[in-house]
């Protein structure tokens, strides 16, 4: 598989300190304005423009045409004692991929250690689950629409023939 | 020639779709034209999305998670004792880190009718100078961004956590009241901040608690009550 671009992004528990974000592996320093600035714009507009494609209260999955965002509570939680949601946002392959899946919530699990906080193994496995259907929902969804589009040139190609005949 | 029906199935399908769609956000329209545009901006815990919700549904959260992205809440008329406001769709930002942040808020600012700007009081109370700071450098870029706007919104600074600032908060007396809000009024940074969008004038200073629904109301009704004597 192509490597795949990933962001991931996680507030700091101390809910002063920067947030932590990292981009295709590597962390973005808190004086890298225009790169934060950026991703921070990107997840603001996959959760403001996207649908929710899978919520259960804990995980969140949103997906704007071809973007995704997927939310996993760290088992840490915040000063406050909140919820603190690991994020992770890229593009979905446009072409169906067995290791996509396992690819996103690994990249999700090692940030989550660099910044030494952890994904419980019951949330990863749903996460899995819900990414593997949608990748596979876009994948049958690309297959469908060239088709349907064939069926349609036909039936209106013999329409038209019949009308002409008819005459 | 006559047009092959396959055309007329399609335009036809397509009107209906279209008026259907039309219909079946009238209510929204109707709501968005006359409602107010919000726009909660804060640091980190400060309480936006505990507002947020309570003017959408009604009711506060039950449990909390660190806020990312945007996330949309729908318009609601909102009525709290005798007030009657409409409010329109509107978004629940992060804090974020400043720097990171700033894009979104502007884009807020923008877009809204009313601005609303949460500090915490405790915090302000104890000479946190992270917080002071914090509040210094947002208030600089959302007064410049007021008075870049064509329409200036009507901007308040809220004041949240009042019951964790003093354990009596919610018993002070209505004749002392304006003492606690002498001694938050008298902080430097609430002052630099009143100052960088125009002074008092400009400026509408409410402090209180959302420790629980009717604590809540209380804030909220506080801010309503201005908004309608605007």
């Amino acid at each position: 598989m192509n490597s795949i671009n990933l962001i991931c992004w996680a507030q700091s528990l101390d809910n002063v300190s920067a947030d932590h974000i990292e981009e295709n592996g590597t962390m973005v320093d808190s004086g890298n304005k225009s790169s934060r600035q950026k991703i921070v714009s990107q997840i603001s507009r996959v959760t403001s423009k996207g649908n929710k494609a899978f919520s259960d209260q804990v995980i969140t999955i949103y997906l704007l045409r071809d973007e995704f965002l997927i939310d996993l509570p760290a088992e840490q939680k915040d000063i406050r004692g909140r919820t603190a949601p690991i994020i992770c946002c890229g593009n979905i392959p446009q072409e169906w991929s067995e290791e996509w899946p396992a690819s996103v919530i690994s990249r999700m699990e090692a940030f989550a250690k660099r910044i030494d906080r952890s994904i419980s193994s019951e949330h990863t496995e749903i996460a899995m689950d819900m990414l593997t259907k949608i990748n596979q929902k876009k994948n049958d969804s690309s297959q469908l629409l060239p088709l349907i589009g064939k069926i349609g040139i036909i039936i209106a190609f013999l329409i038209c023939l019949l009308l002409l005949l008819r005459r | 020639m006559p047009i092959p029906l396959i055309v007329v199935a399609v335009l036809a399908g397509l009107g209906l779709i279209g008026g259907g769609a039309i219909y079946l956000n009238w209510d929204k329209i109707v709501v968005s034209w006359s409602g107010k545009k919000l726009a909660v901006l804060g640091a980190r815990a400060t309480g936006k999305t505990h507002l947020m919700q309570f003017l959408s549904t009604g009711t506060i959260p039950s449990g909390y998670k660190q806020t990312y992205g945007t996330l949309n809440t729908d318009a609601r008329r909102f009525q709290l004792r005798e007030l009657d406001l409409k409010i329109k769709k509107t978004k629940d930002v992060s804090g974020g880190y400043s720097d990171d942040v700033y894009p979104e808020w502007k884009s807020l600012i923008d877009d809204a009718d009313i601005v609303f700007y949460l500090f915490r009081i405790d915090q302000m109370l104890a000479s946190n100078k992270d917080t002071e700071n914090r509040v210094h450098q947002d208030m600089r870029h959302i007064a410049t961004w007021l008075n870049e706007h064509p329409n200036r919104p009507l901007f308040f600074l809220v004041g949240t956590h009042g019951d964790l600032a003093q354990p009596d908060f919610t018993k002070i007396a209505e004749n002392k009241i304006g003492d606690f809000y002498d001694r938050v009024r008298n902080i430097e940074a609430i002052q630099d901040a009143i100052l960088f969008v125009g002074g008092a004038k400009n400026t509408k200073l409410i402090l209180g608690s959302m420790k629980d629904q009717e604590w809540t109301e209380g804030l909220v009704y506080q801010v309503m009550y201005q908004l309608q004597e605007s």
